[in-house]
């Protein structure tokens, strides 16, 4: 896979690669040949109501009204092809960039300087479809042009001083409402900002109810919903006001500029330099040509969005590597060298080791590769991690993080395993939930684990460990949410699991106890 | 778990009572339509104008041109003043029953037993008081001025016609069934579409936020290549589902199109015909064929909004629902705070979720006023369920709760509430200051009493917060630590100041320092009350006055902690194992 950074290639890539340029041409055209049916369409009834109306000829009539069948032909075919290929370019566009997002997030190589979930979510998400939307921009600015080419072409073929008028009167007005509308619309987008706060406040006090129902206090939270749903209701009120004080602006600025090119159009007819089918077709011209200008403003704006959000793209896709390449094809398991050696923290074997330094995080992170170790410092199988690199590191040790996340499917799909181990399933007291749940191994778990309470989550997790192929594990606080009666039983279980290292990272005594040798801290000897 | 446990009205009494909400404002509703009648008329002027510009043209009288010019101006300008001026009065309405409708929905679905609440989950309920909601508030604030203007556009435009020639509307009027044949197969077919749609764009979203909030658990597994297949199929089956969503909308509009070249048609047919029999003028023909030309946008604003609006009924349903649900009679709070501490009695208690499968088993528990009662027993063994009967979210099979000596059936929820608090193990930190978050449990609280009690607890951190008291917190603001958050929760308990307090906190995943300060925080907050604790750990169990052992719904063991210790059964075995 080549590599795509630079803004200007992720743009073209999307709306590009994979065949979508052929397309996306296609596309254009037709939208194109759409925008210049619809602007022929005012010039028809013009021409019918001169030349087969106005002098009564009937065989012109069925000509002209043929000629009208056919633009429409035109215009369905050309929006409908369009439409069709242009939806598909911009879908599999957001698509190719989604995915490129997403493999740079899970390279097991991880990024130097962490990123927020949320934030990786949104670039992958809405900036991959602004970046995408890009083949929208060309197909309808090329369109509005062609609009407007044709509508000008059309008027100058009528009267050429009325084209220029109409063009330049109608780019003033479009100017003009811009100047007069742009503080009514900023003031309008604060009003809507704020009629959002008693659905913000009624989704909070849900989510929480438990909570208030728990101290009756769910009627002093719907005082406080009514009065925020009061206040929504003002500000939805004066927003409606502000909107529609810009769409009067517009349409008054809109219809002096109508009266003064009629006018002119009249006077024009008026005096023989232009037919009364002509008056028709320009007045109508003139209403026509304000939509394609005014797509045709939106340009600039349109593409600075779209830049704003190939840079952010581009930014995650080019963030270094935290991890240095691998050097090491394999490893050999040698029995004589411990498995994991940390710092002065060895681990042997087949040994259950305690850790107690549960709120040193960074322990974790460093046997996971989450954090890059200092040379020579975190040994596996007796090779130095940096030059296994992470992937092969993490065929030997499976370290998941303390809240490791659950997957929206069934508690077996979790386990991730080809075959569920009951010995597992025992040990993680996994067996206690089941019998809680309502088809056992097949329940679903719903989103992010949510159906299952903190402790269930926590046993799942346990179990999900335990089914996994690496011979050495290690456990990070595995009890926390849970009781302890079934912590013993899980300690007394994991004392006895067979053909795993498993290294404990925990302040509970009790786990402590099933350690077959308990480290204060890495940095120090073993007592 | 699943389902909704809230009811959906029907349609008819959905319309019924959409009448009743809006008839209260019979009369604002009257002159609303008719200022935007007006206003639409106002604005169809333009084309006979210019209709009689080109007569004037045509008949050689440039001189008067200057009038009908002035005239379209003050066309315009009437009809954006009265659109601008009716918007508003809708607005106000529409925004004023809506209103209405959201505080009862609020109301009405909180007020709501805990028991449904337990077995519906919230889900369901946040997605009427905001998602139902916003999806009925889009619709009267976007898809309904269009919507009504286009309504009335076309309909005006048709009596404008009308006043040109009968025939000429007769004539449009050839366009309607293709117009309706469009919609009815649009609306068979998008319906499901777009739900599919919807749902598969859901399970995109869904597996994205899962493989990328998981990145590190995917990457321990080592399941990458295995999660992005995912990422792709998901997303390939969302556009799969948007293409044929695109395919519909692009036919629909054709249809739309062919009937617009009907109507035309028809529109320049019936006028050539008039205008040769000299029954209409060159200008009315002119005005014809215009007016039906500015129809185009309107019919489609109008037919392409009926699937909105169809959503938002949708909606509504859901929301008059809930509001089905209204009790009639008005709960007072009972604040009567005169009995100090209560007593609290549960006898041959017994509950099963589901049949045959009983979660507690003829418990029966005594408590003295000021007594404090430890619950232990492993995941299972029925201590929370014993802390929602205790509490009446649950009301039992067979036996009897009493407070007091008396049965928690008898008390209203107000009185019940009044007497009995339970702090659940679910940590939620409202949006909001600290300080508000904390007045929804004691809306009269002084700040001074506030501080008193936090002083109380030992919460030193409020005063560390930026802004103390005054910093937001919650979703958004500023976040508070796990330990944190439960010390938050006992505040609550002591501001909302139950004489029966019973704890069912979850295990804080805190290091040992937090829990030891919340261990003296919960000491302190239930000084003066009876109160019974769901001990998930042990260290909580220690110092209540008794401990009650749970196992498979049955009470094994009662007793002191000396005393069980002694006896060397399951507690003692747990406390030998636990404690180094």
């Amino acid at each position: 896979m080549t590599l795509l950074r630079a803004p200007g290639e992720l743009i073209r890539h999307a709306s590009l690669a994979n065949g979508r340029g052929r397309r996306l041409g296609v596309a254009v055209a037709g939208l194109a040949g759409h925008q210049v049916a619809e602007a022929l369409v005012p010039v028809l009834i013009g021409v019918v109501i001169d030349r087969a109306i106005g002098r009564a000829d009937l065989p012109a009539l069925f000509r002209w009204l043929g000629v009208l069948a056919a633009v429409f032909a035109l215009l369905v075919l050309a929006w409908r092809i369009a439409t069709r290929l242009n939806s598909g370019v911009f879908l599999y566009g957001e698509h190719d960039l989604r995915l490129l997002a997403a493999r740079r997030i899970l390279h097991p190589r991880g990024m130097a300087g962490r990123r927020a979930p949320g934030e990786t979510l949104t670039i992958s998400t809405s900036d991959a479809a602004s970046v995408s939307g890009f083949s929208w921009v060309i197909a309808e600015q090329s369109a509005s042009f062609a609009a407007l080419a044709t509508a000008t072409v059309s008027m100058l073929v009528i009267s050429w001083p009325l084209a220029v008028c109409v063009v330049i009167a109608t780019a003033l007005q479009l100017l003009l409402i811009h100047r007069l509308s742009r503080p009514l619309e900023q003031r309008a987008y604060a009003e809507a900002a704020q009629a959002a706060r008693a659905s913000v406040l009624a989704t909070d006090f849900a989510a929480g109810l438990r909570v208030l129902k728990g101290f009756g206090a769910e009627r002093e939270a719907a005082a406080r919903h009514a009065e925020a749903a009061e206040a929504s209701r003002r500000a939805a009120v004066a927003n409606v006001n502000a909107q529609a004080r810009v769409s009067a602006v517009n349409t008054v600025v809109a219809g002096v500029f109508l009266a003064l090119i009629a006018l002119a159009a009249s006077w024009a007819a008026a005096s023989g330099a232009i037919t009364v089918g002509s008056l028709v077709a320009v007045v109508g011209l003139a209403q026509f040509v304000r939509g394609p200008m005014e797509q045709l403003g939106y340009l600039g704006a349109d593409l600075a969005a779209k830049r704003g959000s190939a840079r952010r793209l581009s930014e995650l896709l080019a963030m270094p590597y935290q991890a240095p390449e691998a050097e090491t094809e394999a490893v050999e398991p040698d029995p004589a060298t411990p498995v994991v050696v940390l710092g002065e923290l060895r681990v042997r074997q087949g040994e259950i080791v305690g850790v107690d330094a549960s709120e040193d995080a960074t322990l974790l992170d460093l046997l996971s590769c989450r954090r890059a170790a200092p040379p020579g410092h975190y040994l596996v199988h007796g090779v130095d991690a940096r030059r296994l690199g992470p992937d092969r590191v993490r065929e030997v040790v499976f370290a998941p993080p303390h809240d490791a996340t659950v997957f929206t499917g069934s508690v077996a799909d979790n386990l991730a395993a080809d075959a569920v181990q009951p010995w597992a399933v025992a040990a993680s007291a996994l067996d206690d939930v089941l019998t809680h749940l309502p088809d056992g191994l097949g329940s679903s778990v719903g989103e992010q684990g949510r159906l299952l309470s903190g402790g269930q989550r926590q046993r799942l997790l346990l179990a999900r460990a335990l089914h996994q192929p690496q011979p050495v594990l290690v456990l990070h606080e595995p009890t926390s949410s849970v009781d302890s009666v079934t912590e013993q039983r899980i300690a007394r279980a994991l004392r006895d699991v067979e053909g795993k290292t498993i290294i404990l990272i925990t302040s509970s005594p009790g786990l402590l106890r099933a350690c077959s040798r308990v480290v204060r801290s890495p940095g120090r000897e073993p007592r | 778990m699943n389902g909704s446990a809230l009811p959906v009205a029907s349609t008819r009494d959905t319309a019924r009572a959409s009448l009743r909400l809006l008839g209260r404002h019979r009369m604002s509703l009257l002159g609303t339509v008719l200022i935007l009648l007006a206003g639409v008329s106002a604005g169809l002027a333009t084309p006979a104008l210019l209709g009689a510009m080109v007569d004037t043209v045509a008949r050689g009288q440039s001189t008067a041109l200057g009038p009908l010019g002035l005239a379209l101006l003050a066309a315009t300008a009437t009809s954006a003043a009265l659109t601008w001026w009716g918007r508003i009065l809708l607005a106000k309405l529409a925004q004023g029953a809506l209103t209405d409708l959201r505080v009862r929905v609020f109301t009405a679905a909180t007020a709501q037993p805990a028991a449904i609440i337990e077995r519906a989950g919230t889900g369901d309920l946040v997605s009427r008081v905001s998602g139902d909601v916003e999806a009925v508030n889009t619709a009267i604030g976007r898809v309904l001025p269009a919507f009504v203007s286009a309504l009335f556009t076309i309909a005006l435009t048709l009596v404008g016609i009308g006043l040109l020639d009968w025939r000429l509307v007769l004539a449009v009027l050839l366009a309607a069934p293709v117009q309706y044949g469009a919609l009815r197969w649009f609306l068979s077919r998008s319906g499901p579409v777009y739900r599919e749609s919807r749902a598969a764009e859901a399970r995109r979203g869904q597996q994205l936020i899962e493989t990328l909030s998981g990145a590190d658990t995917v990457a321990a597994l080592r399941h990458g290549d295995r999660h992005l297949a995912a990422v792709a199929r998901t997303s390939e089956e969302a556009i799969g589902v948007d293409l044929t969503t695109v395919r519909l909308r692009t036919i629909f509009f054709g249809r739309l199109n062919l009937a617009e070249l009907i109507g035309l048609a028809s529109v320049l047919g019936a006028a050539y015909w008039l205008v040769t029999r000299g029954e209409v003028t060159l200008g009315a023909a002119t005005a014809a064929a215009l007016y039906f030309h500015n129809l185009f946008a309107p019919i489609g604003v109008l037919l392409s909004s009926v699937d909105e609006l169809q959503s938002a009924a949708a909606g509504l349903a859901r929301l008059f629902g809930v509001t089905a649900l209204e009790s009639g009679a008005e709960v007072r709070p009972e604040r009567d705070r005169s009995h100090g501490c209560v007593s609290a009695e549960m006898d041959a208690v017994s509950y099963s979720y589901t049949p045959g499968r009983p979660a507690l088993h003829e418990v029966s528990l005594k408590l003295g006023a000021g007594e404090r009662v430890a619950v232990v027993g492993a995941s299972g063994a029925g201590k929370s369920t014993l802390a929602k009967l205790i509490t009446g979210i649950h009301q039992p099979d067979s036996g009897t709760v009493r407070v007091d000596g008396t049965p928690l059936a008898d008390l209203s929820p107000a009185a019940l509430r009044a007497r009995v608090g339970l702090l659940s193990q679910e940590i939620h930190v409202f949006t909001g200051t600290l300080a508000e978050d904390l007045w929804l449990f004691a809306p009269e609280a002084t700040v001074a009493r506030i501080e008193e009690i936090l002083d109380r607890l030992d919460a030193s951190w409020v005063r560390a917060l930026p802004l103390g008291l005054d910093t937001v917190v919650g979703a958004g603001g500023h976040p508070l630590t796990a330990a944190q958050a439960h010390h938050l929760a006992l505040a609550r308990l002591v501001l909302a100041d139950p004489p029966l307090a019973v704890l069912d906190e979850a295990t804080a995943e805190a290091g040992t320092t937090d829990a030891a300060v919340l261990d003296a925080a919960a000491e302190a907050a239930l000084a003066g009350r009876t109160a019974v604790v769901i001990a998930h750990r042990l260290s909580q169990a220690r110092h209540a006055d008794r401990i009650l052992v749970l196992d498979g719904g049955r009470v094994v063991e009662e007793g002191t902690h000396e005393q069980l210790l002694e006896q060397g059964g399951q507690y003692a075995r747990l406390w030998a194992a636990s404690d180094g």
